[in-house]
């Protein structure tokens, strides 16, 4: 059961998500619902992720797939510090 | 040596090339299995092991930033740690397997590693770090690995 909370949106967010709800035959409210849904796991996800936080275990708390966490944190295009030294590593091997 | 892999690993060489899977022996714990088959709807075909438990150190204040299955993949490579490897993109499970000298590769180091062996073709490690490259959560390690490739 999920709370219902009532909110003020800008203008051409309305229009854009009323466009969307007359495009796929869908409640306006089922529209901004998934958009919202989508903006706060991925926002969550990285949350977690600054706060180091494990991909296993932001996928528990966030319910998310891994595969999508995955997805999600592959946008911050992110290097591992170590990588030099690492590949120096194979290298060696 | 024995490669023991998480969700991460899997996830990447079953989205990028299935295909690969068979040229490798590798083994994981039941709940990875389960987790990665319940979210591609695929079956696997690595070995299970059985979670056993060791003492590596794992600082307490980052123990809650790990899930169940992460501790028991530590565990269980600690345990075997002088004959397998980790592999994993995970960087916090990289830290602590570090930490605790246990060998660990991320995806790209692994398939350099498999180069390296002589397990794949070059042709191969490179189309596959290729292929990688469009759903890998961090594309600028991808690259370094490759120039590392390119040069043998």
């Amino acid at each position: 059961m999920g709370a219902n909370i009532n909110v003020t949106l800008p203008e051409k967010v309305a229009e854009y998500l009323k466009r969307k709800s007359k495009e796929g035959y869908l409640p306006i409210s089922a529209v901004a619902r998934q958009y919202i849904a989508k903006g706060v796991v991925e926002e969550m996800v990285l949350d977690y992720h600054k706060k180091g936080f494990s991909i296993s275990k932001i996928s528990q708390l966030t319910e998310t797939p891994v595969t999508k966490v995955m997805g999600i944190l592959s946008k911050l295009g992110e290097e591992l510090d170590d990588i030099d030294e690492e590949v120096a590593e194979i290298e060696k091997i | 040596m024995q490669i023991i892999v998480n969700a991460t690993f899997l996830i990447n060489i079953i989205k990028a090339d299935a295909s690969m899977l068979e040229t490798m022996n590798l083994a994981t714990i039941n709940s990875v299995a389960m987790e990665v088959e319940n979210e591609l709807g695929i079956k696997l075909d690595v070995e299970i092991l059985k979670v056993e438990s060791s003492n590596p150190h794992i600082p307490k204040n980052k123990k809650i930033f790990l899930s169940e299955s992460d501790v028991h993949l530590i565990n269980l490579s600690f345990k075997h740690r002088n004959s397998c490897a980790l592999v994993t993109d995970d960087k916090l499970l990289r830290w602590i397997a570090k930490m605790n000298k246990i060998k660990c590769f991320t995806t790209p180091q692994f398939m350099a590693f498999l180069l390296k062996k002589e397990k794949i073709s070059k042709a191969r490690c490179t189309s596959f770090l290729n292929l990688l490259k469009e759903t890998y959560i961090r594309k600028k390690d991808i690259e370094k690995v490759l120039d590392l490739v390119k040069r043998w």
